[in-house]
């Protein structure tokens, strides 16, 4: 027996542990030279663009010119007026487009402005986890979006809905070097998806069913379900009923 | 002397393997190897459950001191509620808030209110505190007198 060979358990084992340790050390050393590798920043994206859109009201920018003077007009109201303009892609671009009448959205928010902000010395507007329902309907209305005064696509069309997307992207909060995924809905706390004036609210490609992938969840309230409390009744209509989840998912 | 696997692809019909040690060590590299490719099923959903669950506790006292046009909230209204001694209401709204998110999130929660610095009221479906709560407060003026409210926020 000794002298034709043998394969005992031990050997294979010993095979398996230096094949597991060799492709640790391979990943571990691989990844140790490559700056900026982390699965944490789909899990902080996806905190921000949760924070974005639940404590802000949006941002749109409108520039003239009045007389001599160029002026810059920033508002909240988004949903009501805002227009995309593709000669503004950023901040940036700004003084480039001074002296020409420019509107375009910034910034997405969600968030409600305060019933009582007329008292309020404070700057702030906006009521965090109290969402607008005019907002919250034009934000995941894909049609809004696709108008030709905003970003001018076929819905129809998976490819132009998917640069839709990365063009959204940059107005929640996801811009920059990398490219993200996300998925974004507002849930009732039985799980399913509400609709605001005929509209689901859900946005984004579907989530995967395996990977890495970030949840972030924020507890919310739609003003349409709180009106009356909020317009002068007792004021305590926070319930079960009520509350909603606005939950985002970034990979 | 254990049997002999003759002929096996690992000999070339010369060498030998311990039949019973070589299909264990075969079906562990087996699974392994089938585990690592269908890992994982479910997404990851990340590791910042702390700042979720305290997420979940200012969420909720935002919620409830959002104030109306009579500057009410419905912090404030709760409270007028339990000083005149109608916990009743206060009870069942919270305790039906704290089961909803209980069963769509998995999250005990509960609501403790203190008047000079003494424990009011209490009410929800966490009943034992543990290191891994999380927990955000808020102090109310409400008709001269300082309460502070404390939401605390657990997994199951």
């Amino acid at each position: 027996m000794d002298s034709k060979g043998q394969y005992s358990v031990d050997f294979l084992f010993a095979v398996f542990i230096f094949a597991i340790t060799f492709s640790y050390a391979f990943y571990y050393l691989v990844s140790a030279f490559a700056p900026h590798v982390s699965t944490f920043d789909i899990e902080a994206s996806a905190y921000r663009v949760a924070m974005i859109l639940t404590e802000d009201s949006g941002l749109n920018v409108t520039l003239g010119k009045n007389g001599t003077n160029y002026t810059v007009e920033l508002r909240n109201d988004w949903e009501v007026n805002g227009t995309i303009n593709n000669t503004i892609s950023d901040w940036y671009d700004i003084p480039k487009a001074l002296g020409r009448l420019n509107t375009t959205i910034a910034r997405v928010g969600l968030a409600d402005y305060s019933r009582i902000f007329e008292f309020k010395s404070s700057y702030e507007k906006a009521t965090p986890c109290l969402l607008n329902e005019t907002k919250v309907e034009r934000f995941f209305n894909v049609s809004w979006w696709a108008d030709p005064c905003r970003f001018n696509f076929n819905p129809n069309d998976p490819s132009q809905l998917r640069s839709f997307y990365v063009n959204l992207s940059y107005l929640i909060g996801l811009g920059g070097s990398k490219l993200y995924h996300f998925n974004i809905s507002i849930r009732d706390l039985n799980g399913d998806v509400v609709k605001v004036g005929g509209v689901e609210c859900e946005i984004g490609y579907p989530v995967p069913e395996s990977g890495k992938v970030a949840k972030f969840e924020r507890l919310v309230v739609i003003d349409k379900d709180v009106i009356g409390c909020l317009d002068g009744g007792r004021g305590d209509c926070i319930n079960a009923g009520s509350v909603k989840r606005l939950v985002v998912y970034v990979w | 002397m254990p049997a002999r696997l003759k002929g096996s692809s690992f000999t070339c019909g010369k060498g030998q393997i311990q039949t019973i040690e070589a299909l264990i060590a075969s079906a562990i590299v087996f699974a392994s190897v089938v585990f690592a490719l269908n890992y994982p099923k479910v997404p990851g959903f990340g590791e910042m459950k702390t700042l979720q669950l305290k997420k979940f506790c200012d969420d909720l006292l935002d919620l409830l001191s959002v104030e109306n046009r009579t500057l009410n909230t419905t912090l404030t209204m709760w409270i007028d509620e339990i000083e005149n001694g109608n916990e009743g209401y206060v009870n069942s709204t919270f305790y039906n808030l704290s089961l909803s998110l209980l069963k769509s999130e998995s999250v005990l929660t509960r609501i403790e209110i203190y008047k000079n610095n003494s424990l009011m009221y209490q009410n929800g479906t966490l009943k034992t505190l543990n290191p891994n709560c999380a927990s955000s407060f808020r102090v109310v003026l409400h008709r001269g007198e300082v309460y502070e409210v404390r939401v605390i926020a657990c997994y199951v």
